[in-house]
């Protein structure tokens, strides 16, 4: 038996493939990115020359954009937690009552915006809420709303919530595909134990069905605040991070920076805080809601 | 992903080991890019018949109409005159186009000609060595034919490295039948252009189309109204090269004020921030926005028969009108060379490449086509044909009836850095609504910290 | 739950969903007009001529089969690679014995975490001087390495519940480790196989950024660039971009449908047992 588990040539042939693959996409890189964050330099291969910390006091005590950028990471993983997420909850929650064929075809439907293609939703977002065509403003307009009408993504006031709106929609169906399999998870024994205790409704929801979820809602928080920290593709192909900056966010930043600004020491050095910030916000996300979720 | 706190801690370790490698790794780094680079250097030299597939990059993705047409037709009369060389060609729209380029860069990719733009993007590029030197006394002469000064935005301490395709200048596009159907003057002077604007959007139509998303548009804009104050082609120009400021200077005030009175009489079309070049575009195109404001290289929109003909027959040209109590005069034309070609030095077939490349830039070929397709006005001089559209023929009037012109663009005579850091100043201006003095700020900041 | 109830419940559903979906009907509607017909003042618009020719560009300019194909592949195998990389990890770090175990599973889970973005220039840099750019491993490769991390995680959380009765039989049967995993432990792990195959799938099918820096020949190009391809081409005709994002989107939605059943069955088992 031991020897079974302990042969050395096993694990490594297991091991070292994936560990290979890693190093070469990950780690290099973040050594490479991490050298090039202390120099100057418009490209690899142009002339650089090392300037110690320079690039990262500039971000930490200078930069506003980079703050903003952080925030605005911030503000959207609050909205998916805030928002999306109790949403998907209750959603969860509502579809598991219903049964039978309809809880299967709603499930499928509430599931098909996850299959698109993000450059597709981009594309289809910018067109919806586009004030010239796009299908919302006119849809404000028939219902009498017309005094709302708005360039939605092209007002620094409005883009953000925008942009979360969007990406509500985009990836509400993952939540509710996950809180769904965790509700079914729950033993029904649970529900009828609780409802002779005189539990009904609302509070059997909140007394059973919420704590019985929470292992499934602490994974979904933090990866709610990764997904907002690591947003990119969608923001790049509608806003840019515009206008002025109010849908900036880290990847994009960065992007910017390397690509537009050949600004490529500090957008390196973009990249290793933002690294760091993505640990730490895992670490402080997993601290926050562990109270008593087990291990994953 | 909830882990125990052994993994937490793991993870601390792992990064302090990262640290530590990174610290040790310094040289490693570099060499391995250079090594990268220098590996794919040592490819064949091509002998005149051999088979050789030469590799095009191009930022026109549309090759059935406009001057994708224009580059195909060049490409197809080089194969039939050269069977023994394939042409590769890659094209992207502008925006993805520009950061592949430098992704091309920096990974030494052996492209062998590639579209570049003139100033602070083909500096990075010539900084990186990624593109050939060209000896300028090559190019004079008959077979070239290009105009006085054309080289402006190509050459680095004096040294050309790339060649422009196109005299590139700053017009308003404007839709004739929309003026004249709603009974609206077609302005001269800048207070008539908010008017007509106020007019048009109290129809119902976008007075004026803008590719807001990509904010170089707003620099130009700004630009044109600082040479229609002052007459002074190179104050910006100088603002940029901190020989002037923006801050403090009457003239800039007055220019940036009149840039917010365009903002705040909504002067642009209302999706103007989100809009990129495509859908500037197709708004102006569907006849939605009276006016695009917008380069020369858009001469072609009059021949491109996709466009609908009510539209065709009405699109016509305005000179950027003259501001009141100016310096300034109409004829003053913000004009530069920004697109053109560049031999790459990590070239796989150098002088197969520079064959082809020469063979495009002479003047009976990419200026001839383009001019003769109604793409876009050269670099180079070119004949008249007589079957010229009306859009050619009025732009050409606006071209040879300048009295100044500006040799660069403001916004591309920085660093890459200066463009991004005034693009985004521009950008905050328009979206968040900041003062002229706040944008004159931070341009000034954008100026000095470049 | 009552009758009244549940048709309430019905009725909400049903409107939910139809706002949901609404975006998708509305760009299928609009793909069948004309550019010019996109600014009349209708929500949705019958198309009452409508506009063959934008799919037939879709079709023909958007290189929909070549480019479909391409992502078909590299999905693929990119699927194959890490369902095998990630149950050999996933072994070796629950049922193995040896001593870094914690720290490379550590390490491997950070790839959860790291941003694809911050090592994207770097990473373009590497796979280009091992000749790697410009060929499907130049984004099968990357794809893998991605999802790795992610099934790796799954997979550890769904093995450590497998009883390990099996395997202790197997060796007594004289089993070597590469049966047990592959022939014993593989099926067992189905249903969270399922939730790692779903979410690479979806991952890489839909993946833009590496593809579009990796990849410059058009003949290894995935079936975003479709879209992005015509955004330039066809900037004047929407309909027609309209168009080619309904047929990119349709594969997905297909596949989706077929597999539909097996996706909730794994998520749920692979929930419940995690």
């Amino acid at each position: 038996m031991q020897k079974v588990f302990n042969n050395k040539m096993a694990i490594f042939l297991f091991v070292f493939p994936g560990i290979l693959l890693f190093a070469l996409t990950f780690l290099v890189p973040i050594v490479l990115s991490a050298y090039y964050s202390f120099r100057d330099t418009l490209s690899p291969g142009t002339p650089s020359a090392f300037i110690g910390f320079a690039n990262y006091t500039e971000l930490l005590f200078h930069d506003s954009r980079f703050w903003l950028a952080l925030r605005n990471a911030v503000l959207l993983g609050l909205g998916f937690i805030l928002i999306q997420h109790p949403i998907a909850i209750f959603f969860a929650i509502m579809l598991d009552r219903l049964g039978g064929k309809a809880e299967k075809w709603f499930r499928t439907i509430f599931f098909i915006p996850c299959v698109i293609s993000v450059v597709v939703i981009s594309k289809m977002w910018l067109s919806l809420l586009d004030p010239t065509f796009g299908a919302f403003n006119k849809m404000l307009d028939s219902l009498g709303l017309g005094f709302l009408k708005h360039a939605w993504l092209g007002d620094g006031s409005t883009a953000l919530v925008s942009m979360l709106f969007i990406l509500i929609w985009a990836g509400f169906g993952w939540g509710l595909l996950f809180y769904y399999a965790g509700l079914k998870g729950i033993p029904d024994d649970m529900y009828e134990a609780a409802s002779l205790d005189g539990a009904s409704g609302f509070r059997l929801h909140w007394r059973i069905t919420v704590p019985l979820l929470s292992p499934v809602i602490t994974v979904q928080i933090t990866l709610a605040m990764i997904t907002a920290l690591k947003q990119m593709e969608t923001v790049f192909l509608t806003t840019n991070g515009g206008p002025g900056d109010s849908t900036q966010f880290l990847a994009v930043y960065l992007y910017n920076k390397a690509f537009s600004a050949s600004q490529y020491g500090y957008a390196n050095a973009i990249s290793i805080l933002f690294i760091i910030v993505c640990l730490l916000a895992t670490y402080l996300s997993n601290k926050l809601t562990r109270s008593d979720a087990t291990e994953f | 992903m909830v882990m125990n706190s052994k993994s937490t801690r793991n993870i601390l370790l792992v990064t302090a080991l990262a640290a530590v490698s990174v610290l040790s790794a310094c040289g490693g780094g570099n060499d391995k890019n250079n090594n990268a680079g220098s590996s794919t250097n040592g490819g064949t030299t091509g002998s005149a018949d051999k088979e050789v597939t030469l590799r095009l990059f191009s930022n026109l993705p549309d090759r059935k109409s406009g001057q994708g047409l224009a580059e195909q037709m060049v490409i197809d009369n080089y194969i039939k005159a050269n069977p023994n060389v394939k042409i590769d060609i890659e094209t992207l729209a502008e925006e993805p186009f520009k950061n592949k380029l430098k992704a091309y860069m920096a990974s030494n990719e052996a492209l062998d000609v590639t579209m570049v733009h003139g100033g602070a993007e083909l500096n990075t590029l010539v900084q990186a060595g990624y593109v050939k030197e060209l000896n300028p006394a090559e190019y004079e002469g008959d077979t070239y034919k290009f105009l006085p000064g054309v080289y402006k935005s190509f050459t680095f301490n004096d040294k050309l490295y790339g060649l422009p395709r196109n005299s590139d200048y700053e017009v308003i596009y404007y839709n004739k039948k929309l003026f004249d159907d709603n009974g609206i003057k077609i302005p001269t002077t800048y207070a008539e252009l908010l008017e007509a604007g106020k007019q048009f959007r109290a129809k119902g139509i976008e007075p004026m189309s803008m590719n807001g998303k990509d904010l170089w548009s707003f620099a130009a804009f700004f630009q044109d109204l600082v040479v229609r104050l002052t007459g002074d082609q190179n104050l910006m120009l100088d603002a940029v090269a901190k020989k002037k400021n923006f801050t403090g200077d009457e003239n800039f005030t007055k220019a940036a004020e009149l840039l917010a009175q365009a903002r705040d009489t909504k002067l642009f079309q209302e999706s103007f921030m989100t809009a990129d070049y495509g859908a500037s575009q197709n708004l102006f195109t569907q006849g939605r926005a009276a006016m695009w404001y917008m380069g020369s290289w858009e001469a072609g929109m009059a021949t491109n028969d996709k466009l609908p003909e009510d539209f065709r027959n009405n699109v016509n040209v305005l000179k950027f009108p003259v501001v009141e109590g100016g310096k300034g005069k109409d004829t003053d034309l913000l004009a530069w060379n920004g697109g053109g070609y560049s031999l790459v030095s990590s070239s796989k077939h150098p002088e197969e490449a520079k064959k082809f490349f020469d063979y495009m830039m002479s003047a009976d070929q990419w200026a001839k086509i383009v001019w003769d397709t109604g793409a876009a006005v050269p670099a180079q001089k070119y004949e008249l044909t007589g079957k010229e559209s009306e859009l050619q023929k009025q732009l050409t009037e606006v071209l040879t009836g300048a009295t100044s012109t500006a040799g660069s663009i403001a916004l591309d005579s920085g660093t890459p850095k200066f463009k991004d850091d005034a693009q985004n100043a521009f950008g905050k201006f328009f979206a968040g609504g900041s003062t002229p003095e706040q944008l004159l700020a931070d341009l000034q900041k954008a100026a000095e910290t470049q | 739950m009552t009758k009244s109830t549940k048709t309430i419940l019905w009725v909400f559903f049903l409107i939910v969903a139809l706002v949901q979906l609404f975006p998708l009907i509305w760009l299928v509607d609009f793909s069948f007009l004309s550019s010019n017909e996109f600014y009349s003042s209708s929500v949705l618009k019958w198309p009452s001529d409508p506009q063959w020719q934008n799919y037939i560009n879709a079709w023909v300019d958007g290189k929909f089969l070549r480019y479909f194909i391409n992502s078909a592949f590299v999905t693929s195998v990119t699927i194959l690679l890490t369902v095998i990389l990630s149950l050999t990890l996933g072994y070796a770090f629950t049922r193995m014995q040896w001593k870094l175990r914690s720290v490379f599973f550590t390490i491997i889970l950070l790839g959860i975490m790291i941003p694809i973005h911050a090592t994207l220039l770097p990473n373009f840099a590497i796979f280009k001087a091992l000749g790697l750019t410009n060929s499907y491993l130049g984004l099968i490769l990357p794809y893998t390495a991605v999802s790795v991390p992610l099934g790796t995680f799954i997979l550890t959380g769904f093995m450590r519940s497998i009883p390990r009765a099996m395997e202790e039989s197997a060796v007594v049967d004289g089993a070597n480790i590469y049966r047990i995993v592959f022939q014993i432990i593989a099926p067992l792990t189905a249903p969270a196989l399922v939730t790692v195959i779903v979410t690479t799938f979806l991952n890489c099918w839909n993946e833009f950024i590496m593809a579009s820096t990796f990849l410059s020949k058009d003949a290894l190009k995935t079936l975003p660039f479709s879209v992005m391809n015509f955004a330039g081409q066809y900037s004047s005709d929407y309909g027609s971009q309209f168009a080619v994002m309904v047929l990119t989107s349709i594969p997905a939605i297909v596949i989706y449908a077929i597999f539909n059943e097996q996706i909730t069955k794994g998520v749920t088992a692979g929930a419940v047992k995690g």
